[in-house]
């Protein structure tokens, strides 16, 4: 399949069949989710020595499991012997997890420890049945990511640029964040529709999220609205972003949607601005951006997400709220409100995105609607003002982050190794 | 007596499903305390078998779908009559089935009531959603009418099976 043909950055036209084809989606499954660094959970989610949470990657259960000396592994959910699940909860804490069916055990650092009736094995070497790992595990800031191919470049590699805004949410307080979550729930849509959604369309604002606007829930202030300056920003290895630009007498409380985290981020700015510098601390104000594949950000809002893929047409939605450690107890409470009252399967801005990327994904299996390409024309009016940002920076509401994305979607799905990948960085 | 409570109960929440599947929505808010507090936590499967069905749930602090006072349950409100807010935008069709109703405890001032609802959701062509679980609510005699002072939902389902709560529960 001619992938790159799916994808017309000079014509700003996307074939839809990307967002709902089978074959396409094998693809993904294989060069995408099994190549790429997934998002699988928070430190502070697996706090002590035996904790656990199941996440996924992809479609593929996973088991991220602190070892009783402090090291976080992941692991496939999957007993090696007939492949049952080995850990049937959501979290917890386990020294040995058992899987149900003939009571293998497996130590937290992923070692098979325990096989009833071991003598009738013929030579079982238990050694090389332990659970299978996944290849790569990291973390940046608290945030967990793991690769199953060992091929991958390094975390700190695949984020490049990405990781400097990341900052703007996670190192802002001595301590950095946690996390509270998740919220789970389905959708049917692929979940490209949300990617790109998060990515850069500060577009659809106006008239998705009217509604709470105009009962004044937003998602950031009515005086940076006003201000009305802001950028995409590509990072590369399809990682993108929208930012808010703050004037010149803003400050890192200049954006934030609620007048208790404004006087908060008042309080703390001295030490915000001392840990981000003037730049992040002061001219700019990240709102959403995507890590390529699924893992969305809200900084406003601090609300972290994956789209995990479902098929070709469906996807579960994660998410957590993310707070400061180091705020009062009072403050993390209005930080979660803020986070969840808009972003979460009840949330006034969340709630009303469902659809519009349920009916694309629709538009994909029309067989006449399918034949007519999706519009991704919009370049934008004006340039950005222009700072000295890391990545490439352009007009706010156009499509180049969208077209950043699939330009390196159609790459990654290609390209036979990461040698490739990186050849063509875009 | 206890029949006579347990039979003003039912008529009070059997009112408040006519109100919430009719749409009145502000007379439904108007049956909440001014002081109100609308709490529904998140659902999560654990180890071992718990001793209480709370352990199961998002406790303060943790995630929920619902954490509101009667403030920001009123945007809720007000945004359902919006002709912008999407996810109501055509409507839900709801069919509230409240049952099981359990007197747990009265103060003369203060019920605490158990009940079970299923809550059917059908929308546009043919979505369709059943929420299923348990409220638990306290509800005040004041000026001789019964107001919500609080409620708890608990959802049934870990994974919500559906691509929000657009609707009350």
């Amino acid at each position: 399949m001619d992938i790159k043909s799916l994808v017309d950055p000079e014509g700003g036209l996307i074939n839809r069949r990307i967002f709902a084809d089978p074959e396409i989606y094998a693809l993904e499954r294989e060069r995408v989710f099994a190549r790429c660094w997934l998002y699988l959970g928070h430190e502070s989610e697996v706090p002590n020595p035996g904790d656990f949470v199941t996440a996924y990657m992809g479609e593929e259960p996973v088991i991220l499991w602190r070892d009783l000396n402090g090291r976080i592994g992941a692991y496939l959910n999957l007993c090696r012997h007939r492949g049952n699940r080995v850990c049937r909860a959501d979290r917890g804490n386990a020294r040995i997890l058992t899987c149900s069916y003939h009571g293998w055990s497996y130590t937290s650092d992923g070692k098979l420890a325990l096989v009833p009736m071991i003598d009738a094995f013929r030579e079982l070497e238990r050694e090389k049945w332990g659970l299978i790992p996944v290849a790569q595990v990291d973390s940046y800031k608290g945030l967990i990511f793991a690769t199953f191919d060992p091929e991958a470049p390094s975390l700190t590699e695949y984020l490049g640029d990405m990781a400097w805004y990341l900052d703007i949410l996670l190192d802002r307080r001595e301590g950095g964040t946690e996390v509270s979550g998740p919220h789970r729930w389905v959708l049917d849509a692929n979940w490209k529709t949300a990617a790109e959604n998060f990515g850069g369309d500060g577009y659809h604002i106006f008239s998705t999220h009217g509604s709470a606007r105009e009962l004044g829930i937003d998602t950031t202030t009515s005086q940076t609205r006003q201000w009305n300056q802001g950028c995409q920003i590509a990072c590369g290895n399809g990682h993108i972003l929208v930012s808010w630009i703050t004037p010149p007498d803003g400050g890192p409380w200049f954006a934030q949607p609620d007048d208790e985290l404004v006087r908060y981020m008042k309080e703390h700015a001295a030490e915000i601005e001392s840990r981000l510098g003037t730049m992040r601390a002061r001219k700019i104000s990240p709102s959403a951006g995507t890590v390529f594949p699924n893992f969305s950000i809200h900084w406003l809002t601090r609300t972290i997400r994956v789209w995990h893929p479902r098929g070709p047409d469906k996807m579960e939605i994660w998410s957590w709220a993310v707070v400061d450690k180091a705020a009062p107890q009072a403050i993390k409470e209005k930080m979660r409100f803020v986070s969840q009252y808009r972003f979460s399967p009840s949330g006034v801005f969340e709630q009303d995105d469902m659809d519009n990327w349920a009916q694309v994904t629709g538009a994909a299996k029309s067989l006449i609607g399918r034949s007519y390409p999706a519009n991704y024309q919009m370049s934008g009016n004006e340039p950005p003002i222009a700072l000295d940002l890391p990545g490439r920076t352009m007009s706010r509401f156009s499509d180049n982050n969208q077209l950043n994305l699939y330009m390196h979607w159609a790459k990654v799905l290609e390209a036979k190794n990461w040698d490739e990948i990186k050849s063509a960085a875009s | 007596m206890a029949d006579d409570l347990r039979h003003s109960i039912e008529d009070f929440f059997y009112l408040e499903a006519e109100l919430l599947d009719e749409r009145r929505l502000r007379e439904w808010l108007d049956l909440f305390t001014d002081d109100a507090h609308y709490w529904m936590p998140v659902r999560y499967n654990p180890l071992d078998r718990p001793t209480e069905l709370n352990e199961e749930l998002s406790k303060p602090g943790e995630s929920y779908y619902f954490n509101d006072d009667k403030e920001s349950l009123r945007i809720r409100v007000e945004r359902a009559y919006a002709k912008n807010a999407w996810a109501e935008m055509p409507p839900s069709r709801t069919r509230h089935i409240i049952s099981n109703i359990r007197v747990k405890r009265d103060d003369g001032v203060e019920i605490e009531v158990h009940s079970n609802f299923m809550v059917y959701r059908t929308r546009m062509e043919k979505d369709q959603d059943i929420f299923v679980g348990t409220r638990r609510d306290i509800l005040r005699r004041a000026n001789g009418a019964m107001k919500i002072a609080r409620r708890t939902i608990i959802l049934d389902q870990a994974v919500l099976a559906a691509k929000n709560i657009s609707i009350f529960l």
